[in-house]
């Protein structure tokens, strides 16, 4: 992927699931905005060092995403190959993501497991942690709400993972970052999270469709024949 | 307050009647306008994009466009370029044409096209040419585009 | 969060209760006489106009104009809205097809449009395609969309002009006064006097807004429009590519198959317009606007017993019992008017914004009617003038073409 085709499909990807990931994590961090700052400008300070957790998270996983890639994939035909394979497994699991979010069933997971809505920041270690380092909480909440491993993160890694160069997955997450961020952006000004059960069920839609549209793309691919550039 | 929000809700109900009159009277001109006025095109995605130059051969004209590569930002990693033939009556059967894309005297690709059997094989001479993307005969016009790559990507 | 669907009662209902929004002949008559002039402008256009008609076209025309405001007047006379408007809604739907099909035959002698087509520019443009041209338009000025600007049948300018007044004055209300495929999926909702599934699970209303979301921004990404491409299940009854690739194989089952299914199936098994409802992006798209339209549906607390009628019967899931708890509809409402003359207790009307609530639900009625008449009469009087003549040729010549 390069320049244009990586920002648009980062941010594309970002704003898609982006409904997803604020609808994880907001349970948790709505509470902990409300109740950090009660000025306008003091809640903008908070959501700026927020983000910026956010996005140091996301970059500090697109260097992982890309070596990861370039050890694991390679290039060249088999390559493609693998990417399509890459594309399936991803559109299956956002497929399975959108279904089980959007029923309702819970997957009968260990209790440490489980978290109250599977953000990283809701776990008692990090808690313990902001606990005890309160200065560290917006942008350390940033860092960690950017860990939540949700399948349209899963889906941001891989896409890092197969960029060619390391400044196309930096791009990449950078761009995936973007998209998210949109939708946090009200979340400190408007007090309470009303309709928050209509937006899961949107992003669960959303994550299905995603999820046909990389299966689609990692079936052709996988079948189609590979041509050299 | 309440008499004024009043009558200014039944005003502009009542305004829609007009409103809809006009709009279905006058929609040649109103769609006029808000084509002109907002300058939009057909996507050179669809329509081919704008000419670059144009080939005289007397009888028929040879018209070859700017290559497309526009995305959403900025442009993309490939494209293609279409070239037609017009006055169709005077068109040969079969067309033979060497296509200059970037009018410096050089072929970046060759076309020939039996139009009669509609057999069409495309000679690439620039490495920037992909392959064919389509052929068609039109009712004015004989098109063809051919994929390239985006040399300044 | 399930909506049960119930089986369509029979109104029990004295006349006399519904005589709060019937008018007496007079009054239906005074009232549906500009609609006799304003329609007939539409339909047969000026003196200069006429001269192009031939014979038989009058005619027809004719028998158009006088059928719609006949229908005009038993809706003043009656206090009913739905009844009527379903059933000039479905005869719509059925008309653009029976001209539409025979039009493409004529001009370009098939019906499954070529790559051709498409570099001429000279497909129909229709009003799903305009949520997925937007952002694009924004951006690059131009339209993701291989049609004609303002040239031909359907141009863009025409139809964005058209789908911007509808909006403004009807806003969802398009979906039922306007839009002729919402027609086929309304018929079908109708063919059976009761559901089979009687329980549809509301969390699919919010499957729209998904569909939206996904589609504007892949448009935006692949500048085409993708929607029209992929997903419109209304391709089997207008135009559809020609299948010459594995891609164009899998979008052809795709479309046929949402056809069958959210247009015909599942409308028949549910008796709701399960295409426009649970699928739509246009329909999506339109609920904002109805946040804009002037004109609204209400409830009136003092006269509602909560029997929760309109909620089990709205055709698009568009009241819940907390809305109607709250006085009003969803912005999904399409204005198709089933809950006011479903309600037994007259407690449901039409309603203009700003004004004082069921002070005049007549006039609020009136107001909303008259637009949403004419746009139906001028957009479906055409179709309906062409089917007439469609029917007439395939009577006399044994072909439609």
């Amino acid at each position: 992927m390069h320049g244009i085709e990586t920002l648009t499909q980062g941010l594309l990807l970002g704003l898609s699931s982006g409904i997803t990931c604020l609808a994880t994590c907001a349970p948790v961090i709505v509470p902990l905005f409300l109740g950090s700052a009660s000025s306008t400008r003091g809640n903008a300070r908070l959501l700026l060092e927020f983000l910026g957790g956010r996005l140091g998270g996301y970059l500090l996983f697109a260097l992982a995403a890309w070596i990861t890639g370039r050890l694991v994939l390679g290039s060249g035909a088999l390559g493609a190959r693998a990417t399509g394979m890459v594309a399936l497994g991803l559109g299956a699991l956002m497929l399975a993501y959108g279904i089980l979010k959007v029923s309702g069933i819970q997957l009968p997971l260990p209790a440490a497991a489980q978290s109250h809505s599977g953000c990283a920041v809701s776990s008692l270690r990090t808690r313990t942690w902001f606990r005890e380092c309160p200065r560290l909480i917006p942008a350390g909440l940033g860092l960690f709400s950017g860990l939540n491993i949700c399948p349209p993160f899963v889906v941001a890694l891989a896409q890092g993972a197969v960029n060619h160069s390391l400044a196309g997955s930096l791009l990449f997450f950078a761009c995936f970052f973007a998209g998210t961020s949109v939708f946090f952006i009200p979340v400190p000004f408007i007090g309470s999270f009303r309709r928050q059960k209509a937006l899961v069920y949107v992003g669960s839609f959303s994550a299905i469709l995603v999820g046909l549209c990389y299966l689609y793309s990692g079936l052709m691919q996988c079948l189609l024949p590979v041509t050299e550039p | 307050m309440t008499a004024i929000k009043s009558f200014f809700g039944y005003s502009i109900s009542f305004l829609a009647i007009p409103l809809v009159m006009a709009v279905f009277i006058g929609l040649g001109s109103w769609s006029a306008l808000l084509v002109h006025g907002t300058r939009v095109r057909i996507s050179p995605w669809f329509s081919g994009g704008d000419v670059a130059r144009i080939v005289d051969h007397g009888t028929y004209v040879t018209r070859i466009y700017h290559p497309v590569f526009a995305g959403i930002f900025g442009q993309r990693r490939e494209g293609f370029v279409q070239v037609d033939w017009s006055k169709k009556a005077f068109v040969p059967a079969q067309i033979d044409e060497r296509v200059d894309l970037a009018g410096e005297g050089t072929p970046g690709f060759r076309i020939q096209w039996n139009t009669l059997t509609d057999a069409i094989t495309l000679t690439s001479v620039s490495p920037a040419v992909i392959g064919l993307r389509s052929h068609d005969t039109l009712s004015d016009r004989l098109v063809v585009r051919v994929n390239l790559r985006n040399a300044s990507y | 969060m399930t909506t049960k669907v119930q089986p369509q009662l029979a109104l029990q209902t004295p006349a006399s209760n519904r005589a709060p929004l019937a008018f007496g002949w007079i009054s239906s008559v005074l009232i549906a006489f500009p609609m006799l002039q304003l329609t007939g402008l539409l339909l047969l256009g000026g003196p200069e106009a006429l001269k192009s008609f031939t014979r038989l076209r009058l005619d027809a025309t004719l028998t158009v104009w006088l059928g719609l405001n006949g229908v005009f007047l038993a809706m003043l006379r009656s206090g009913r809205t739905n009844a009527y408007r379903r059933v000039l809604f479905v005869l719509i739907a059925l008309s653009f097809v029976l001209t539409f099909i025979p039009n493409l035959l004529e001009t370009r002698d098939h019906v499954a449009f070529t790559a051709g087509d498409m570099a001429d520019c000279r497909i129909p443009f229709c009003h799903m395609v305009i949520p997925m041209v937007l952002i694009p338009a924004a951006f690059t000025k131009t339209i993701i969309f291989p049609g004609s600007l303002l040239t031909g049948f359907a141009s863009i300018g025409s139809m964005v002009v058209l789908w911007l007044a509808g909006s403004l004055t009807l806003g969802r209300g398009w979906c039922s006064w306007v839009c002729f495929f919402g027609g086929m999926d309304e018929g079908c909702s109708h063919l059976l006097n009761r559901p089979v599934i009687k329980t549809v699970d509301r969390r699919w209303t919010y499957l729209p807004l998904a569909v939206l979301l996904m589609i504007m921004l892949v448009s935006a990404a692949t500048l085409s429009p993708t929607y029209c491409e992929w997903l419109c299940p209304f391709k089997s009854v207008t135009e559809f590519e020609s299948v010459t690739s594995t891609r164009v194989f899998i979008q052809t089952v795709l479309f046929a198959s949402l056809f069958i299914g959210l247009v015909v199936v599942l409308p028949i098994v549910t008796r709701k317009r399960v295409q426009c409802a649970l699928f739509c992006l246009m329909g999506a798209f339109q609920g904002w606007t109805n946040m804009l339209n002037i004109h609204e549906i209400r409830m009136n607390r003092d006269a509602c017993t909560d029997c929760g009628r309109c909620v089990t019967q709205c055709p698009t899931f568009s009241l819940t019992s907390e809305s109607v708890a709250a006085g009003g509809a969803l912005t999904s409402c399409t204005k198709c008017g089933h809950c006011v003359d479903a309600c037994p207790r007259n407690a449901v009307s039409f309603h203009v914004k700003g004004t004082k609530l069921f002070a005049s639900p007549r006039l609020a009625r009136v107001l909303f009617l008259y637009p949403a008449f004419l746009f139906l009469a001028a957009i479906g009087g055409g179709m309906m003038v062409g089917a007439l003549l469609r029917i007439i040729r395939l009577v006399t010549t044994g072909s439609l073409i």
